[in-house]
């Protein structure tokens, strides 16, 4: 159990995915500017990575692996990953349309989320167990989450703030963030 | 003449890559895998060539076979193809370039949801002939190394007193900052507000003339 | 229907297409891979054993004959055909644990050291990976000692860091030496085994049989009772005999060290002890946890009954000593031997089976075990 603790904390505030590792870059700067999209797409996020890494994690230990194909392992998991969420999509247009509303139209802009194959590809390189791999999922998708309604909410304040024209757009933003990974900076240590 | 024309017409599309339609500074597309290995030149290089490889690749075969590709099932072939290219690389570079390869770890692979590959591969390549894709893949990737490598050098000058790896600055000149992450995004955020503002200069000088 | 058909069979054939390439280009670049691989161990070894040429994988061909240190990897080091020495790459607990490659030559000394990982303390047991610790086991015979303050110099401040260490060396040296000596012709030893026997605490039966060897056993706990100090609690008692006459009596007693500890305590007629073994203790690895070494507790044996226990330290003058580094362990410890021998030896005065002493000292003196910090 704090083995989980563990992998889940430094998932989402150590190694938070955006700030310190730079990956999901795209929607950090994409969707930020609205709160409630930020909310329907770490909704997705979520959701997507769990169920990624509960379908790969699985394929490449117990197909992948066995057979010696582990050069394979990009290709099957970005198919993986796109079928499922095309799957994903599907069935929620169908079955459960609220939940599509807020988050189904997300779906397909994740399938090139870098976030969710470094995640299924970082749990086979530290050689996770399934339990392990599942709270890893949670928490960088946690973390991503985070990072992205921090960022929402420092837009926000942009909006209203004397910016000098040289960074106005999307300059200040990357500096916001720059700010923001420092402060994330700060969690170093937290898990020894 | 005709000749020419065409010269020009290639020319064009790959100096489209290189600055007008620059996917980091100005598409603002293909961000992931590019910040995180800027901390020094060779690994800026590295995976400005990958990419570039990638990109290549993906765009001439797709282009070559794109009247055999049915536009329901486009998408899921082109991530076949870019994930081959992008496991072959990774392959390539795992036996010719270990340290290198362990040095960009998972960024390797990430190189297939790359938008700027996917962006391109849907939008450019999937509609025009196999030269004007090589020429587009061409710029792109240019564009992309050039800006990659620029972010490395200040990164790596700034971060660990290095040029190319050999080291100028002495350490306490050096700050620490650049070679982490809050730097990486510094750093791109002031090299976006130049490019923006030099194309503001550009525009205004255009609209003056 | 038929569309969607023909379409999966169009992407099928794709990704077979894909497959069948991949695989190609695998295994073009898999036999560089490997190799590119080996030559990274090779350089991280040839560190260590500089004369090497190749290294020859003899992992889990060499035992390392104790719980806690574990040879993760083996390499025998040729130079051509001829086997040079061997280098290890060793596992085991430190202050905290260590990972370090040691290289032996086939004249049975230490060519070199390396760590890769020591989580000791940094600026303290972190030391020990360092120069001029470090320098010392260069050229030393694996038959040496390596016992800190004889043969080897500890760093001062780090003292546990530096005896496992030297501990962990001599345990792979010396298994290394024996391996080359064995199987490649190298210098036959002169050493003795490195001491291992894990000490551990010792079930009661053992403990009785340790104390009073050859004796027969009764169960008279209950009869025995904790008068003089309450936090100590005595929770079993046994009566020996050996041939037909009484050997003493053992008396179990828990009571506070660093953090708890069992001990049994064999008191003789005559009032003195026939010693003291360890039943259970919770204390630290490396600090209390030392008291299970017969090298402290065998200290206890012959002491009479009504001595003061009390513990030689910085503050306090006292006839028994302490485990180096653990001295609320050792106060504690005292504590528990001494309210054991005193009620075992008034149990069997009572039963006018030992020796009478004096009626308890009021207060019943004890150790000072201090506060935490």
């Amino acid at each position: 159990m704090n083995d989980l603790v563990k992998i889940f904390l430094t998932a989402m505030l150590i190694d938070n995915v955006v700030l310190m590792r730079f990956i999901a870059l795209c929607p950090f700067i994409g969707m930020s500017n609205d709160a409630r999209k930020s909310v329907g797409m770490s909704l997705a996020v979520l959701f997507v990575t769990v169920l990624a890494t509960a379908a790969t994690w699985p394929l490449y230990m117990f197909v992948l692996k066995p057979m010696h194909l582990e050069f394979l392992q990009i290709l099957t998991f970005i198919l993986v990953i796109a079928s499922l969420v095309q799957l994903v999509e599907f069935y929620l247009k169908k079955s459960a349309p609220a939940l599509y509303g807020s988050m189904g139209v997300y779906l397909t802009l994740i399938t090139t989320n870098c976030a969710i194959l470094a995640v299924t590809f970082d749990v086979i390189a530290k050689g996770y167990g399934f339990a392990q791999s599942m709270t890893y999922a949670v928490g960088v998708a946690s973390g991503f989450t985070l990072s992205l309604l921090l960022l929402a909410g420092i837009r926000e304040r942009i909006k209203i703030a004397p910016v000098p024209d040289f960074l106005k757009g999307t300059p200040i933003l990357f500096v916001a963030a720059a700010l923001l990974a420092m402060s994330f900076g700060g969690f170093a240590g937290l898990i020894k | 003449m005709r000749e020419t024309n065409t010269m020009k017409k290639y020319l064009s599309i790959f100096a489209n890559g290189i600055l007008t339609e620059n996917p980091l500074l100005m598409l603002m597309i293909g961000l992931c895998s590019s910040l995180a290995v800027t901390t020094n030149i060779a690994n800026g290089v590295g995976m400005g060539l990958a990419m570039t490889f990638v990109l290549v690749m993906s765009e001439v075969i797709i282009s070559a076979f794109r009247r055999l590709i049915p536009d329901a099932i486009r998408i899921p072939v082109f991530i076949i193809i870019i994930a081959s290219f992008t496991t072959i690389v990774d392959l390539v570079m795992k036996a010719y370039a270990p340290a290198l390869s362990r040095a960009m770890g998972v960024f390797i692979p990430l190189i297939v949801v790359n938008c700027i590959i996917m962006g391109r591969v849907e939008s450019f390549s999937y509609k025009r002939t196999v030269a004007e894709s090589v020429f587009d893949a061409l710029g792109m990737g240019v564009g992309y190394t050039w800006v990659l490598c620029l972010i490395s050098l200040i990164r790596e000058f700034l971060g660990d007193g290095r040029f190319f790896g050999h080291a100028i600055l002495p350490e306490r000149f050096q700050v620490k900052f650049f070679s982490q992450s809050p730097g990486g995004f510094l750093v791109f955020g002031l090299l976006i507000a130049v490019a923006l503002a030099v194309n503001a200069r550009i525009a205004k000088k255009g609209a003056a003339r | 229907m038929k569309t969607m058909i023909k379409l999966s069979f169009i992407l099928a054939a794709y990704a077979v297409v894909a497959c069948v390439g991949l695989a190609f280009v695998y295994t073009l670049t898999a036999p560089r891979i490997a190799e590119a691989a080996k030559n990274e161990v090779n350089s991280a070894l040839r560190e260590v054993c500089p004369d090497a040429t190749d290294f020859i994988d003899v992992s889990g061909k060499v035992e390392s004959g104790s719980a806690s240190i574990s040879f993760d990897r083996a390499y025998v080091a040729k130079k051509g055909d001829a086997a040079v020495g061997m280098v290890l790459q060793v596992t085991g607990p430190t202050y905290k644990s260590s990972t370090l490659l040691v290289a032996v030559n086939m004249a049975r000394q230490i060519i070199a050291v390396r760590f890769t990982a020591n989580t000791d303390t940094p600026g303290l047991g972190s030391k020990t990976a360092e120069s001029p610790f470090i320098d010392q086991f260069r050229a030393k015979s694996v038959d040496d000692a390596f016992k800190a303050g004889s043969d080897v110099q500890a760093i001062s401040g780090a003292t546990i860091s530096s005896k496992a260490v030297a501990t962990i060396l001599k345990v792979a040296g010396f298994r290394a030496g024996e391996y080359l000596a064995v199987n490649y012709g190298g210098a036959a030893g002169s050493g003795a085994e490195p001491i291992l026997a894990e000490s551990a605490p010792m079930e009661i039966s053992a403990a009785l049989s340790d104390l009073f060897p050859g004796a027969e056993f009764t169960d008279v706990s209950g009869k025995v009772a904790n008068t003089v100090e309450r936090s100590i609690v005595i929770t079993g008692a046994w009566l020996a005999k050996k041939d037909g006459a009484l050997a003493g009596v053992a008396v179990q007693a828990k009571g506070q060290t660093y953090k708890a500890s069992t001990l049994v305590v064999g008191v003789r007629p005559d009032r003195t002890l026939a010693g003291v073994r360890v039943n259970a203790t919770s204390d630290s690895k490396n600090y209390g946890y030392a008291m299970v070494e017969p090298d402290y507790y065998g200290k206890y044996a012959g002491k009479r009954v009504d001595d003061a226990y009390l513990v030689k330290t910085a503050d306090q003058e006292g006839d028994v000593d302490a485990i180096s580094g653990a001295t609320v362990s050792s106060l504690g410890f005292a504590n528990i031997v001494k309210v054991a021998a005193f009620e075992g030896a008034s149990y069997l005065a009572g039963a006018g089976l030992g020796a009478k002493g004096k009626a308890a000292p009021k207060p019943f003196v004890l150790n000072v075990i201090p506060e935490e910090e």
